[in-house]
């Protein structure tokens, strides 16, 4: 018990604080659920310990059917620049709900209906907890449960046939469709087939219409600027009349107008993948904006459970599939701090290479994705050539070009080929001129300028408060970077900087990205001068396969060599969290282990999937041409989103 | 040789409907293929290059399959409308360019063929008519599908086109002002006689040149089909050939916009630096340069269009509209002020029509231009709504705080 | 498995329009096929349906490196109205199968499907309670192109392929197209079949216990 809070905690809350241990001096508390929120909004607002940042809420259960599952709060304090975990046990035979933290931080949101969608523990006063991840009439149950069979309660033709036979309104929430307040007015099956779901207001006292009532979620309360302002500056465009479930709002003097609902994807060409929103429209102003996603939900963490620890990585590579390097990065970095292995020097500085191309290769997606969003097309083929020279270079060293499963717990997959620092250093010369040259396609362009600037602002509270990360957290004037500030791999060693921007709008995100690239290549630069000769692999004897000659003629080696890779690497009880700043914002890696080879949670906290959360704060009261560009900016990528 | 009359009149008629429609038809398939190979130029890579020598046969084989799959009429579409649209959109495209004339007059053993399918007296108004027909296609294809991207594309590209077709009016009046005429042959004649209207009427090209881009639809107004907002908006519905109806529509509309700028801008069949192709005896030979001549300017502007396309962002709506009433629309009617209070002055002044007059205007003109430049300069005028908005919300916490 | 569309029969179709007593073909059906071939394979409009990383595959060969636009297939049609070939790149969970066969549906015929990656093909290594096992139990699909994800070049080979079989193809042959549900459960491969087809295989089989 290392963390200070954890002190005062039991000193003002004695009796409701447990003790707790964590890997390497993470402070860990448990707490009583019953003054679980109390407890967590004081450390919030108390001076001496402003734990105002939300990294991740999770669960676990453990495979012991007897210990209590938990409920897992992650909160950092960015003044103070430390971390603790906060823990709820709660027991299988009472009920599983503890009281929502959507009033302290908005971004706890959506992390808390994906806890309820996979778990099934039910927060008390949250505004609109539906499931998330799967549909809103999925029947199979929670799948992260531990009783959860890994694929499923029924047979696949069966799930194929719910899924094909569902309603596809079914995804809706009453909110959207605006008929929340009719609800009781509906008729019998339309009701039946809108699937009221405990705790949504239309469906009557919830659990949480009690407890912690009245304090409903800014974004979710429809207080978007440009609801119900007739005659606002933007109403000037066609005026709509449309097909339409909204309520009317008057236009004009003479004019009944209502407001247009309408799908934007999940097959939409400026959804990034199968992102899906539903946009209420007054004519061309966004007046709210939902969005949908859990259209690529994989089971990625359900699949960790069942595999060993390097079998994760190749999974780690699907996650964020435009920066694979980065991902598996990550995963062994906290399997390795897990299991207490130290790597060598040269691993280091390999792995700090491996995190900047990615980052840069992640980075020109994005422009070039956000350019065809805006309407320049010839931005995006630009990018994605230098993409293909980068794509050469990690194709070579992991003969993959997107999923290169990089690292191994205590090492890398493969040391590099002969002459690649060379060609990489070539490259590194070379690339900044596309920038240059995109900047000044781009940059001295009034179009571009009026499309981003002041568009999608969220101010610094904002972004605090919705626990934005990475670029976007960055754009809005908060001068975090998980490299400055937590430093792993060496990454305070290495001369960057950081840049910030001061509008927090589309623009500055921009301007942030695009500096990063530039960033991202001086550290690579300065990688390639550092780096050591020397053994590639951690000497543990634990994690690393022995030589294959010695495993083909000694046969100890041999045993040994069998046995990690049918049996895998058993990891010390315990857990970590492991932040890395990836392309896209803070990636967490929780890992939980009791002892065995394969975790029993894996959890990733990722970076887009809270991004994206913010965007009806961003995008209500634009017009749809912003929220498209707004949409562009976050980067996000349903992979690590939907998981 | 006097013009031709008669049945040889109906005659010739007939023959030059066939090729003008036919050349253009060809010349819009030809232009798809150019705009993938000019992307394909502009973007480092090689565009359609396996159907044909060199991938000019991609046009013939999108058009038969297009031709050759099943048309989709979705359910609640307003049959009647949705199958109108496309025809509305296709037909004005096509017979606006009745008027423009395209080279110098053949002489024939009938008699002397006027160079355009139709010398109507009343050419420009004719023009202004049929093309602001051409936005009936969009609305009613975007009203008629029963989807809503359909017709928020369609909301957008009526009001799109009729903003900027008093824009493209307005700044048309000025060639007219000019000219003292409306025949489309006396507007050449009268820059065959002076200078080229585009330096005497710079401030005019450029705003006719911006309207006719969000006349045609292309980026960066390609609004009513933005891609990565409305999908393919006024036209999601359509498939097949009706779909194929729209896009020769836009590409159309391309040539004959383009057709319009050289007839009123850049002299139309003249050719510069030389009176010969001017002046009677009309001859076959001048007949073919000066149609060479024409059909060259015509295709630098279409150029024009591909590199703008493959360069430029995408407006957002209430930009557009900005620039449309609050840019161009005064721009263009104060323009027509000063050019009429000039010719008034140099009529008064006793300065003969011709190339001084001319260079007089060009000089009023340039220092007008470089005036509407600067303001047109980043971030002057097209701020939008976002900066407006901001400003909103100041105002409003500005008045909670006086409440509280 | 009932549904009518032959996607796997090879191209000779003389028995099928026998049977069919439509039309037997001639010279000049047969050039007529040829015409019509040419021009359905030389214009391939992708809908691109792009769910993960094979996505990312697919806009690297729809970039200027590989070039999609060679084969006349750069215009990308987002309307599935205008659309020849679906592209399904990337994995389909059960959330998203009802999307693709709207998709699909919303495809006018002449139509035809390349599932890309192993995803997309049989589930790949997501054999979890989340992921449709190969999207042939949705959709009819015509080329399955392998890799996780396939590089540029294999999904070029596939497009390749997939004009190869359009080219045997005949405009006559009217039991090419036909689509019918197998039975009144909503889908198109009876249960038994949709099983079959998903049932794990390789690695995944051993995957069942966590720990």
């Amino acid at each position: 018990m290392t963390n200070p809070s954890a002190a005062r905690l039991r000193e003002r809350f004695a009796g409701s604080v447990g003790a707790a241990a964590g890997a390497d001096g993470e402070g860990v508390v448990h707490v009583d659920a019953a003054r679980a929120h109390e407890l967590l909004a004081w450390l919030r607002d108390d001076p001496g310990e402003r734990y105002d940042y939300l990294t991740d809420v999770t669960a676990v259960e453990y495979r012991d059917r007897e210990r209590p599952l938990e409920v897992v709060y992650q909160l950092r304090s960015l003044p103070r620049n430390a971390d603790l975990r906060v823990k709820i046990d709660l027991p299988k035979d009472a009920e599983l709900a503890v009281d929502s933290v959507v009033d302290l931080w908005p971004g706890a949101n959506w992390l808390e209906r994906e806890v309820w969608d996979m778990f099934g523990v039910r927060f008390r006063g949250h505004p609109d907890l539906r499931r998330l991840l799967m549909w809103e009439t999925y029947s199979e149950g929670h799948p992260l449960r531990k009783d959860f069979p890994l694929r499923g309660r029924f047979s696949r033709a069966e799930q194929v046939r719910r899924a094909l036979g569902g309603d596809l309104t079914a995804h809706y929430s009453l909110e959207e469709l605006s008929i929340a307040e009719a609800y009781d007015a509906l008729p019998e099956d339309l009701r039946r087939q809108l699937a009221p779901r405990p705790g949504s207001p239309a469906a009557g006292a919830g659990p949480g219409a009690g407890g912690e009532g009245g304090h409903r979620v800014v974004e979710l309360a429809l207080a978007a600027p440009g609801r119900g302002m007739p005659g606002a500056p933007e109403a000037e465009g066609p005026g709509s009349a449309a097909t339409a479930a909204g309520p009317a709002t008057p236009a004009g003097p003479d004019m009944k107008t209502d407001h247009m609902l309408i799908n934007i994807g999940p097959q939409h060409p400026a959804t990034h993948g199968v992102l899906r929103l539903v946009v209420e429209l007054d004519g061309e102003v966004v007046v709210r904006v939902i969005p949908h996603i859990g259209y690529l939900h994989s089971g990625f963490e359900k699949l960790g459970e069942y595999r060993h620890y390097n079998q994760i990585i190749p999974l780690t590579d699907r996650t964020d599939y435009l920066s694979a390097p980065a991902n598996n990065v990550a995963f062994a970095l906290a399997a390795e701090r897990l299991m207490g292995i130290e790597i060598t020097e040269r691993c280091k500085v390999l792995r700090v290479i491996a995190c900047e191309l990615s980052r840069i290769i992640s980075h020109l997606v994005w422009a070039g994705t956000t350019a065809i969003d805006i309407g320049a097309f010839t931005v995006f083929l630009w990018m994605f050539q230098e993409r293909e020279r980068a794509y050469n270079l990690i194709e070579e060293w992991t003969g993959a070009r997107l999923t290169t499963s990089l690292t191994r717990v205590g090492g890398m997959m493969a040391d590099l080929p002969d002459g690649w620092t060379d060609r990489l250093r070539e490259w590194c010369r070379r690339f900044p001129k596309t920038l240059d040259e995109v900047d000044r396609m781009l940059l001295r362009n009034g179009i571009w300028l009026g499309r981003t600037q002041d568009v999608g602002v969220m101010t610094t509270a904002e972004a605090i408060a919705h626990s934005l990360s990475g670029p976007m957290l960055r754009a809005s004037g908060v001068a975090f970077d998980v490299r400055k500030d937590l430093p792993y791999l060496d990454y305070d060693t290495y001369d960057f900087e950081v840049p910030v921007g001061e509008h927090g709008d589309v623009y500055d995100r921009y301007l942030v990205r695009m500096e990063e690239m530039r960033q991202s290549v001086r550290i690579l630069l300065q990688a390639l001068d550092r780096l050591p000769d020397g053994p590639l692999n951690s000497a543990d004897p634990r994690v690393i396969l022995p030589p294959k000659r010695r495993a083909m003629s000694d046969m100890e080696s041999m045993i040994h060599h069998f046995k990690q890779v049918m049996e895998g690497v058993p990891a010390p009880a315990g857990e970590v969290y492991f932040p890395v700043e990836n392309p896209k914002g803070e990636l967490g890696t929780y890992l939980v282990s009791d002892g065995t080879a394969k975790p029993v949670r894996w959890r990733i906290r990722p970076p887009s999937f809270l991004n994206i959360a913010a965007l009806p704060k961003m995008a209500e009261g634009h017009l749809l041409s912003d929220l498209i560009a707004i949409n562009a900016s976050v980067d996000i990528v349903m992979g690590e989103i939907d998981r | 040789m006097s013009p031709v009359t008669g049945s040889a009149f109906f005659w010739t008629s007939v023959v030059k409907i066939l090729i003008v429609f036919g050349g253009i038809l060809s010349l819009v398939a030809f232009w798809t293929w150019v705009e993938r190979r000019g992307a394909g130029w502009i973007q480092n890579r090689l565009g359609p290059n396996r159907v044909g020598p060199e991938g000019l046969l991609q046009p013939a084989a999108d058009g038969l399959k297009n031709f050759l799959k099943e048309e989709t009429l979705p359910p609640f579409a307003d049959r009647f409308v949705f199958l109108l649209a496309p025809v509305m959109a296709f037909v004005p495209a096509l017979i606006t360019f009745a008027v423009v004339p395209f080279a110098s007059p053949l002489p024939t053993p009938w008699g002397l063929v006027s160079p355009a399918i139709a010398d109507l007296p009343v050419g420009f108004l004719y023009i202004l008519a049929i093309s602001s027909l051409g936005v009936y296609g969009v609305v009613l294809a975007g009203w008629s599908s029963n989807n809503k991207y359909s017709l928020l594309g369609g909301l957008r590209g009526s009001a799109q086109l009729i903003s900027y077709e008093v824009s493209m009016g307005l700044s048309a009046v000025a060639v007219l002002v000019l000219a003292g005429n409306i025949t489309m042959n006396e507007i050449v004649a009268r820059q065959q006689h002076s200078v080229w209207f585009v330096l005497p009427l710079s401030v005019a090209f450029l705003t006719f040149l911006i309207a006719s881009f969000a006349e045609t639809n292309r980026l960066p107004f390609d609004l009513p089909e933005a891609e990565a907002e409305l999908i393919a908006g006024y036209h999601t519905e359509y498939s097949a050939m009706k779909f194929s109806m729209f896009y020769i529509a836009e590409y159309s509309n391309m040539v004959t916009a383009s057709a319009l700028m050289v007839t009123l801008f850049f002299g139309g069949w003249d050719i510069p630096f030389t009176a010969w192709d001017n002046t009677p005896p009309w001859t076959v030979l001048k007949f073919v340069a000066t149609f060479a001549a024409f059909w060259l300017k015509v295709v630098a502007f279409l150029f024009a269009y591909v590199w703008v396309r493959w360069t430029l962002p995408r407006f957002r709506f209430d930009q557009l509209m900005d620039l449309g009433w609050k840019v161009l629309l005064p721009v263009a009617l104060g323009y027509v002020m000063v050019i009429a209070v000039a010719v008034w002055g140099l009529g008064a002044a006793g300065v003969p029509f011709g190339l001084g007059y001319g260079l007089i205007l060009t000089a009023v003109s340039a220092v007008l231009l470089g005036l509407l430049l600067w303001g047109l300069d980043r971030n002057r005028v097209i701020g939008g709504s976002a900066a407006r908005q901001r400003a909103r919300w100041l105002a409003d916490a500005a008045r909670q705080r006086g409440a509280a | 498995m009932e549904l009518k569309r032959d996607a796997s029969s090879p191209p000779s179709t003389a028995s099928t329009l026998e049977r069919a007593g439509f039309v037997s073909p001639n010279w000049v059906t047969t050039r007529l096929d040829d015409l019509v071939n040419w021009s359905r394979a030389n214009s391939l409009w992708p809908m691109a349906f792009g769910t993960a990383c094979c996505a990312i595959e697919f806009m690297a060969t729809a970039a200027s490196r590989f070039d999609l636009a060679r084969f006349g297939m750069e215009r990308v049609a987002y309307s599935p109205r205008q659309a020849d070939v679906l592209i399904c790149a990337g994995r389909l969970p059960f959330k998203l199968a009802p999307v693709i066969r709207r998709v699909w549906d919303q495809m006018p015929q002449p139509k035809w499907c390349i599932s890309m990656g192993a995803c997309a093909s049989s589930g790949g290594i997501f054999d979890n309670y989340a992921m449709v096992q190969g999207i042939d139990t949705i959709v009819p699909v015509d080329v399955y192109v392998p890799g996780c994800p396939p590089r540029p070049e294999g999904l070029l080979y596939g497009i390749l392929l997939l004009q190869k079989k359009i080219k045997g193809e005949s405009v006559f042959d009217p039991g090419l197209r036909v689509e019918q549900l197998a039975n009144d459960q909503g889908l198109f491969l009876e249960p038994a079949a949709v099983d079959e087809l998903s049932e794990p295989f390789g690695n995944s089989v051993h995957q069942t216990r966590s720990a």
